[in-house]
């Protein structure tokens, strides 16, 4: 069984939009509406264990797929099945299945240590307290947690908190992980660090991976398979490999060739000497 | 290999049980984090008992100098008070969510509770306390012992507790109904926190205020007097009549407030909220 199928997926939107031809009481008693088609008639299946890029430029309705999805959004029209599931019917089976991961939002609780926040979650997702404990060894070991795990989440770098983040969602093992940003605002190290365990997970776990990211680094690191998204509809779906062939056949690169003085750095970064 | 999980199959009842488990686990996750600010936290509660404190002695002082009003005199409004706050600091004190709302669905993090796998209404409503409001609850426990000091009436301490549970879900009720304007107006927290105090501000008043026409808007349409004034006189006057309608008519906002609530989430768009500042 695949783990996502999706059939002439349809999202559109009702905005108001101000006419600056009509003076602000008529925009204020009767706005003008305008339909915006976040994703336009999608169609794609990604088989069990795939790790898959989701890309595009921004409004091109990556975040708007991966929220319908999880459930979160009801389609316009289309349909959808997630690890056999339909998401907005199915809404909390489905939940007990997926993991998600979204860059810009945190589900950790801000004032207490990350360890409440995996006996929170165990008891959100219904695992008895020994599951917890085993799960939260495996997962501070795996996404290397131990030196921070007893401090307050708000006191955590970005990067500790992302990784936090990541093995929190993963307490209940699911079946897909849905990534959006996952690595936004991180640090080279940071990214590194966070991909290679994704990597491992999918690789060895046989986890599904659904991610949208503007970092190619996150792309060529972990999915198999990119689909890029343009207007809300899916433009290229092809081989990572084939699409970097296809595509970045052509990478401008800067080599420098003895270890730069100072001066010679800051005059790379303000241009020309003063 | 990932772990297929089988979904428990429950019964209506066990279902619920198994909710209000989760509901208990997030609540005291959340008292914990509020500990953690412990000036913070003892000055909310402190300070609101203060504040509730005020609002009766200045309607003991109205008494002293009007007198009874239609059988109303300061015992009562001890216990119009002591059930107002007995109630709202219960609610909100154990499951303030549905206040929040407004906020949830503006900022997009709504998300949360959609991503979770537990029952929506539930865990949006117990996903925050006021803490203050346990401050309410524990003046409000004070002035409803006061009152059967005051009266004699030990047995009015068991009326109270069995509308207890009634007024609670109203409240929570009436809030949740409030809130789901978010699903449908953007920008809309002022608007609704404006709307629920039209229904909480009668509360604290005696229902020997109200003329006939007035009672039947503030019990069955706006139901203020039914956490305030309804809940005295059933006690006053041990009437099981006023008890039972105390319980339909917080019965029949539960369910309004759950059609409203899973009616509105099909609109919710969603978001990514970014802070900027002006």
């Amino acid at each position: 069984m695949p783990a996502i199928t999706v059939s002439h997926l349809v999202k559109s939107f009702s905005l108001a939009v101000r006419q600056p031809e009509q003076g602000r009481l008529r925009n204020f008693f009767k706005p003008e509406k305008e339909i915006v088609t976040a994703v336009d008639d999608i169609s794609f299946t990604v088989p069990e264990g795939q790790a898959v890029a989701f890309i595009g430029p921004n409004g091109a309705g990556k975040s708007t797929t991966i929220k319908m999805l999880t459930g979160i959004l009801y389609p316009t029209s289309g349909d959808m099945t997630v690890a056999g599931l339909h998401p907005y019917k199915n809404r909390r089976e489905l939940a007990f299945r997926i993991g998600t991961l979204f860059g810009q939002r945190s589900q950790l609780v801000p004032n207490l240590p990350v360890r409440d926040s995996f006996e929170l979650f165990g008891a959100i997702y219904e695992l008895s307290p020994a599951t917890v404990r085993r799960r939260q060894k495996e997962l501070i070991g795996l996404f290397d947690l131990a030196e921070f795990v007893d401090r307050p989440v708000r006191k955590l770098s970005l990067g500790q908190r992302m990784r936090a983040e990541i093995a929190v969602a993963l307490i209940h093992k699911p079946e897909i992980i849905f990534l959006d940003e996952p690595t936004i605002g991180l640090d080279i190290v940071a990214k590194k660090s966070l991909r290679e365990v994704l990597g491992r997970i999918n690789r060895e776990e046989g986890v599904t991976l659904f991610l949208t990211s503007h970092d190619v680094g996150d792309i060529e690191a972990l999915c198999t398979r990119t689909m890029v998204v343009n207007h809300g509809r899916i433009v290229v779906d092809e081989s990572t490999d084939a699409l970097k062939k296809d595509y970045f056949a052509h990478r401008p690169v800067k080599m420098v060739a003895v270890e730069p003085s100072l001066e010679e750095i800051i005059q790379d970064i303000y241009g020309a000497k003063k | 290999m990932a772990v297929k999980r089988k979904i428990i199959k429950r019964s209506f009842v066990s279902g619920v049980i198994a909710e209000l488990n989760v509901a208990r686990i997030v609540w005291l996750t959340n008292f914990r984090a509020a500990m953690e600010f412990r000036t913070a936290f003892v000055l909310q509660i402190v300070g609101m008992m203060i504040n509730d404190c005020a609002f009766l002695a200045l309607w003991i002082l109205f008494f002293q100098v009007m007198g009874n009003v239609n059988g109303w005199g300061s015992a009562q409004i001890f216990a119009l008070l002591g059930m107002n706050l007995m109630c709202y600091g219960f609610a909100f004190g154990f499951a303030g969510g549905s206040l929040w709302m407004p906020r949830y669905v503006e900022q997009g993090t709504f998300d949360g509770f959609l991503l979770s796998p537990r029952n929506l209404y539930i865990r949006t409503v117990a996903s925050r306390f006021d803490l203050a409001g346990l401050g309410d609850a524990v003046l409000g426990v004070i002035l409803i012992i006061a009152y059967a000091v005051m009266t004699g009436s030990a047995l009015s301490l068991v009326w109270f507790a069995a509308m207890l549970p009634a007024t609670m879900i109203l409240f929570l009720s009436v809030s949740v109904v409030c809130s789901t304007a978010a699903f449908y107006l953007p920008d809309s927290n002022h608007t609704i926190m404006a709307a629920f105090k039209v229904f909480m501000n009668p509360t604290m008043y005696p229902s020997a205020l109200f003329p006939k026409v007035a009672r039947f808007i503030f019990i069955v349409l706006i139901p203020s007097l039914t956490v305030g004034g309804l809940p005295v006189e059933a006690v006053m006057g041990h009437s099981l009549l006023t008890l039972g309608l105390v319980w339909l008519i917080a019965a029949l906002w539960l369910l309004l407030s759950i059609a409203a609530f899973y009616g509105s989430v099909r609109r919710y768009e969603s978001g990514n909220y970014i802070g900027i500042r002006g």
